[in-house]
């Protein structure tokens, strides 16, 4: 099992000099295992890996892509994603429904008249939707997948991914849950019963974690930068670790969806404290920088 | 005025080393008026950047807060040209007042720009709730002034409605043809005409002549045709714009200079270059 990082930074893609080492564009991965090949999401990072599986695969290929949520930093890159543009490829599209828009209006909106030129029916790519509710199973060729609803505003899943030689587990885009229910209809299943409610979702959360090799994790801020800012939806290195630590086993975590704000030097300062964090209480710590492969 | 650009790229905004130099947020530049309100023509992901810059200077926070007007005229809705607007900071500012101004009707303008806040691309959900006044307006074809400049527009040759500017401001004309497909069209012929003897002109440049042949029709022009018009339309200077995500920083300057050394256009000028992010130029 092979993980790289096509795509690393939050919210939206950065163009300077001082963010090249970590990269610029938004968040996507892919996974290959085997035969399957998984992308996840379609941030501004797809756009090369498309032009990547082109040039390997000229008569296409089954791939899998597994959208956590639509936000635009998640999507953006969808519309200039070659393989949709080139015959024999087929994608399958995994995810959930967002509160407004079922999963494949969320990507052809991307395409309507006036936004972009090629409309989604026109794509030469065979491109089919499997809608996933949060908690439901999957078997994508040999990989197994698992989800489960992130704390973050709308439907944002995190997903498991299971193979026999290795398990990589993602959660982007997710808040601490203490006082902090922004997920859709977390707020209504929290009411009466908070404490049980976030109980639940982080035993949901380890439960996903556990036995599994390398977790990556939205780090987007500081310990700092997080007070006040909790209710946007992201985490700390330190909240990575807090979930990890108390494992047996704990699984290594990438550090990822990197603030746009944070330059090449600041990511090393952070990298730093996050490990010296993680050696204290027995959690590798990686970084995610962009075209990095991890092997599991 | 100045010119200044804060997005060069075509298509997406293309982070990386390999186009540090020239920029790779997508299109978005501003007009420098002197001691005037800037005008700010797209808004892809450069408009980020631009309003980052304000933030650091700390004009956009003063105390107390006074009203702060933002000049947003846009070309088109393709994604490049609007995707810089649902992270432009100023809107979460009480005292901003955003004016958008597009060729087309009001409403229009109006629909795209608020389906980017439908909830379900961020969590912004409805342009209302946002802290900023955010007006739209529509200029119509005899043009209008704006903080005392000059300007008029004139449909080009794209996939799409999609419109050129011309901003006249004491005694200089800076003209913006994005997104045009220079090719033996009667169209082409107008968009030289609309943009003749300007300053400074601004040209879509995304293919090469080689690339060309396969993206007939697509909307963009090469910069062969680019300059062509540029000649043709007797401008001064003439900067090429919407550089393809896959062209590099290195690819491009050594193609151009190639492209100039056979032209020797040494007799004849406009002065060509790339257009490069975070650069001044006089017009």
């Amino acid at each position: 099992m092979r993980v790289t990082t096509y795509g690393t930074r939050g919210s939206y893609p950065v163009c300077r000099r001082e963010v090249v080492r970590y990269g610029g564009n938004t968040t996507c991965w892919l996974v290959e295992a085997g035969e399957d090949l998984v992308i996840i999401d379609g941030g501004s990072g797809i756009v090369s890996l498309g032009n990547e599986l082109c040039a390997r695969y000229p008569k296409g290929r089954k791939v899998h892509l597994c959208m956590t949520h639509p936000h635009w930093d998640h999507v953006m890159g969808l519309p200039f994603f070659a393989p949709f543009h080139v015959a024999g490829f087929e994608i399958e599209v995994h995810g959930a429904d967002s509160e407004d828009k079922p999963l494949d209006r969320v990507l052809e909106t991307q395409h309507k008249p006036k936004s972009f030129p090629v409309a989604f029916k026109q794509l030469a790519a065979k491109i089919t939707f499997d809608r996933l509710t949060a908690g439901e199973t999957r078997a994508l060729g040999a990989v197994g997948l698992k989800s489960v609803q992130l704390n973050h505003p709308g439907v944002d899943l995190g997903y498991r991914f299971e193979t026999a030689r290795g398990t990589f587990v993602i959660f982007t885009d997710l808040a601490p849950i203490a006082d902090n229910h922004l997920g859709a209809g977390m707020a209504e299943r929290a009411d009466g019963r908070q404490k049980a409610f976030e109980d639940d979702y982080t035993n949901a959360l380890v439960e996903m974690v556990r036995g599994a090799d390398l977790v990556s994790y939205d780090t987007n801020f500081t310990d700092q930068e997080i007070q006040g800012r909790a209710h946007w939806g992201h985490s700390t290195p330190t909240h990575a670790i807090d979930l990890l630590a108390n494992l047996d086993e704990p699984p290594a975590v990438v550090l990822s969806h990197h603030d746009p704000d944070h330059t090449d030097d600041e990511m090393d300062a952070i990298y730093a404290d996050a490990q010296e964090q993680g050696r204290d209480r027995g959690v590798e710590v990686l970084v995610a920088k962009e075209r990095g492969v991890l092997k599991l | 005025m100045k010119l200044r650009f804060w997005g060069t790229r075509g298509n997406i905004a293309t982070p990386g080393a390999h186009t540090v130099e020239l920029g790779g947020n997508t299109t978005c530049l501003e007009v420098q008026l002197q001691k005037r309100r800037s005008l700010m023509l797209d808004c892809g992901s450069g408009l980020i950047a631009y309003a980052s810059s304000l933030m650091n200077r700390g004009e956009a926070k003063s105390e107390p807060p006074i009203e702060r007007h933002f000049h947003l005229l846009v070309t088109h809705f393709h994604w490049d040209h609007v995707l810089g607007f649902p992270f432009f900071h100023p809107l979460h500012v009480p005292s901003s007042r955003v004016h958008l101004y597009s060729a087309f009707p009001a409403e229009q303008l109006e629909d795209v720009f608020r389906s980017l806040f439908d909830g379900t691309y961020s969590p912004l959900r409805d342009l209302d709730n946002l802290a900023a006044e955010v007006t739209f307006h529509q200029i119509p074809e005899a043009g209008i002034s704006l903080e005392g400049a000059r300007i008029t527009h004139h449909p080009v040759d794209h996939s799409e409605d999609n419109y050129a500017y011309r901003i006249e401001h004491e005694g200089k004309a800076l003209a913006f043809a994005t997104d045009h497909e220079a090719r033996d069209r009667p169209r082409n012929v107008e968009v030289c005409d609309f943009v003749k003897g300007a300053d400074l002109l601004v040209h879509d440049a995304q293919w090469t002549a080689e690339e060309y042949p396969k993206h007939v029709g697509w909307g963009h022009s090469t910069i062969e045709a680019a300059i062509d018009n540029g000649v043709a339309a007797g401008v001064r200077q003439l900067l090429l714009t919407h550089h393809a995500p896959h062209h590099s920083d290195d690819f491009l300057r050594v193609y151009l200079s190639r492209v100039l050394r056979k032209l020797d256009l040494a007799a004849l000028a406009p002065r060509v270059e790339l257009a490069r992010e975070g650069v001044h130029y006089d017009v």
